[in-house]
């Protein structure tokens, strides 16, 4: 295997790995908040569930940008594509939108959904405002990834 | 209704004695019940302007205390009140008012009422606890004028048996038989004399 | 990873039990209640849920010390959950030395106030006291050994009063408690018990205008480690009081102390001062409920849960006492929902 493929491997795996730790931490914080309620209250299951997954989608963000770049390099076909030096490095910062974005937001995006899960607990009737505080977080991850796949489509091997 | 004795001038003359000395032991009670009386009135009055005062602060430091029982818990409260920090004295005399023994109170406190720290306590147990120790000594001088009032008004009671026995049963007793035994002697004087007169006929006539 | 992460789940389930907390309304329609039975009825409502023929007094303590098991169950860490412990064991330490002194003066001792919800087991504490092995008390070791045998010693002397029981051991737990929160590296705690310095020498400021004492008495017994340095207080006690509120202008508290010179001069009501107090503190407390993650909503819980038993005390005690309306709405406490 060449040194180009070593660096574009490094760029999937930031952006999984990067985008999976945020996706974690989130889900974490959210968990934590979620347990909190369903404790006194275990009626709220659903949107607890609900609220808690959604830092969630970062880490899959990330999947799909590492596979995308898998594709690319001939990883996932078993037939690896020779690049060169600076193709290898284009496709590894392509990688960093999906995978910095990710991490951050996915922390972001799991304190919002904990703040949504303690607001549910104080006024359930306002779940709909409570799933949508969150989801606003998302789009910052969605478009980390458009950037992202867009870069890769970008880079001519 | 007379008195049972008998009419002898000897007799007259103590009892003519014994109606001077009623009417002067009566004379006597009957300024004495007056000048009770006024003492009375005035320590009455007195006594109700105390009262009305006492009541009206023991409300002011109640409603402190219902205050401060509402903002601290039981333990606290009684935690703070564990040890008191006023000591009070208290004397009891005796002193002569219209031949009344009346007691007097020599109240004495001191100490420092609000005996406990400041956190977790109220300060509106301090408030109570503050107007209960400046109620206090108003609160024994209180007693102390009700007492004199219950035992003034019991001795004017007594003086007045006393100057009614006089006045419609002793007196009129003593002039009724004064009167009696004066005509009883003097009945006999005339007897005395009609009889006198009557030897003195028999006498003239032989 | 900020680190306030730790009480997610705590600020979350006492989010939850937030909504327990009975609002204004409720205490205005217990106020209106009728009869004793009534409020009875009322508060069977709610989560006091009041037994056939059962005391008020009761209550309480069984809501404090329910509030006070939730929150040991929500904290992380064993030194959390102490911290908030520690004041019943200043209370068991205080009742027992009283004790101590009532005893020396040949007084029955009374032990049935001490209670089981300090750090410290009640039996324990007792052996403590009677054995004078002080160095078991929790709060740093070697002063408070050094603290207590000071304050017996003076009191053998008479040099101080019995009341000094209680001020030196405020002063303790005031200080150890800094400490801890310190130690912990909860910025908040600190902030919270120098708020409850702050505030509890103010109200001794005018405790003691009230009562008249010295201005050495006044040194003596403020609490240092507050915002406000105490020594501040004492400079001005002789003063007339708008020096006093000149000292405090740049403090938090401005707001606070001129409303009770005020009310102080006009009447020296020290029960308007203490409602005032409570509800600056409640007030203060109600940012907490803007912060999702951290120990606020934990502290501000306990303070609303404590002002919420006071509050139900003042009515019922009132209503037992047979107060007027007015007068129990004007007592009544800011409520924190």
């Amino acid at each position: 295997m060449e040194l180009s493929t070593a660096i574009a491997i490094c760029g999937a795996a930031l952006a999984a790995g990067l985008a999976g730790c945020g996706s974690s931490l989130g889900v974490g914080i959210a968990g934590e908040a979620g347990a909190g309620v369903l404790t006194e209250d275990p009626k709220k299951f659903g949107l607890v569930l609900l609220l808690q997954a959604l830092p969630g989608t970062q880490g899959i963000y990330g999947l799909l940008a590492g596979f995308l770049i898998m594709n690319k390099i001939g990883l996932l076909g078993g037939q690896l594509v020779s690049l060169t030096i600076q193709q290898g490095l284009a496709i590894a910062f392509a990688a960093l939108p999906v995978g910095i974005v990710g991490l951050v937001s996915g922390i972001a995006q799991g304190k919002t959904s904990a703040a949504s899960i303690q607001l549910i607990a104080k006024r359930p009737e306002e779940a709909g405002k409570a799933v949508i505080l969150p989801a606003m977080v998302e789009t910052y991850a969605v478009l980390g990834l458009l950037m992202t796949v867009l870069l890769l489509n970008g880079i001519k091997i | 209704m007379k008195l049972r004795v008998n009419p002898n001038r000897m007799e007259l003359l103590r009892l003519r004695r014994r109606l001077a000395i009623a009417r002067r032991g009566h004379k006597l009670l009957k300024d004495k019940q007056d000048a009770l009386i006024k003492q009375f009135i005035a320590l009455v009055k007195e006594n109700k302007e105390l009262r009305e005062e006492v009541e009206r602060e023991l409300q002011s430091a109640y409603l402190n205390f219902i205050g401060a029982r509402a903002v601290m818990s039981g333990r606290s409260l009684e935690e703070a009140l564990l040890i008191p920090g006023i000591r009070s004295y208290l004397k009891v005399g005796k002193v002569n008012l219209m031949s009344v023994f009346v007691p007097r109170f020599d109240f004495m406190q001191e100490g420092d009422p609000a005996n406990y720290g400041f956190w977790e306590t109220s300060g509106e147990l301090d408030a109570a606890l503050y107007s209960f120790i400046k109620l206090l000594p108003k609160l024994i001088k209180l007693a102390e004028m009700e007492k004199a009032v219950i035992l003034l008004a019991d001795e004017i009671e007594r003086t007045r048996r006393r100057v009614n026995a006089l006045e419609y049963v002793l007196i009129p007793q003593l002039e009724e038989t004064i009167s009696f035994i004066t005509m009883k002697l003097d009945e006999v004087e005339r007897a005395a004399l009609t009889r006198l007169m009557k030897i003195k006929e028999i006498v003239r006539k032989h | 990873m900020e680190r306030d992460f730790r009480y997610t789940y705590a600020a979350t389930r006492i989010r939850c039990l937030e909504k327990e907390l009975l609002p204004l309304s409720f205490f205005h329609r217990l106020i209106g209640a009728s009869s004793l039975s009534e409020v009875r009825k009322i508060l069977e409502e709610t989560v006091y849920g009041i037994r056939e023929g059962e005391e008020f007094d009761v209550l309480w303590e069984r809501e404090s010390r329910r509030t006070l098991s939730i929150v040991k169950d929500v904290l992380p860490n064993k030194r959390l959950k102490d911290f908030f412990s520690y004041s019943y064991d200043i209370f068991n330490l205080k009742v027992l030395l009283k004790n101590k002194l009532l005893a020396k003066r040949g007084m029955k001792k009374n032990w049935d106030i001490l209670v089981d919800m300090g750090t410290v087991p009640v039996d324990k504490m007792i052996s403590i006291v009677e054995n004078e092995q002080y160095v078991y008390l929790p709060f740093h070791k070697k002063d408070s050994v050094y603290i207590i045998w000071d304050l017996l010693d003076r009191m053998e002397k008479a040099e101080l009063d019995t009341k000094f029981v209680d001020l030196f051991l405020d002063k303790l737990y005031f200080n150890f408690m800094l400490n801890e929160a310190r130690e912990m590296g909860e910025s908040f705690l600190v902030e919270y018990i120098k708020l409850l310095i702050d505030l509890t020498n103010i109200m001794t400021f005018f405790r003691a205008k009230f009562a008249g004492r010295s201005k050495s008495f006044l040194s003596d017994v403020l609490i240092s480690g507050g915002f406000v340095d105490e020594d501040r207080l004492v400079d001005v006690y002789q003063d007339n009081l708008d020096s006093f509120v000149k000292v405090l202008h740049y403090s938090p508290y401005s707001g606070l102390v001129e409303k009770m010179a005020a009310l102080f001069e006009q009447g020296q009501d020290l029960a308007s001062l203490e409602k005032l107090k409570d509800n600056y503190l409640i007030e203060t407390l109600k940012n907490c409920k803007f912060v999702m993650f951290g120990i606020q909503p934990i502290v501000a819980f306990m303070v609303a849960k404590d002002m919420e038993i006071k509050n139900l005390r003042i009515v019922i005690t009132g209503k037992q006492a047979g107060l007027s309306e007015g007068i129990l709405k004007e007592r009544l406490r800011y409520v924190y929902v």
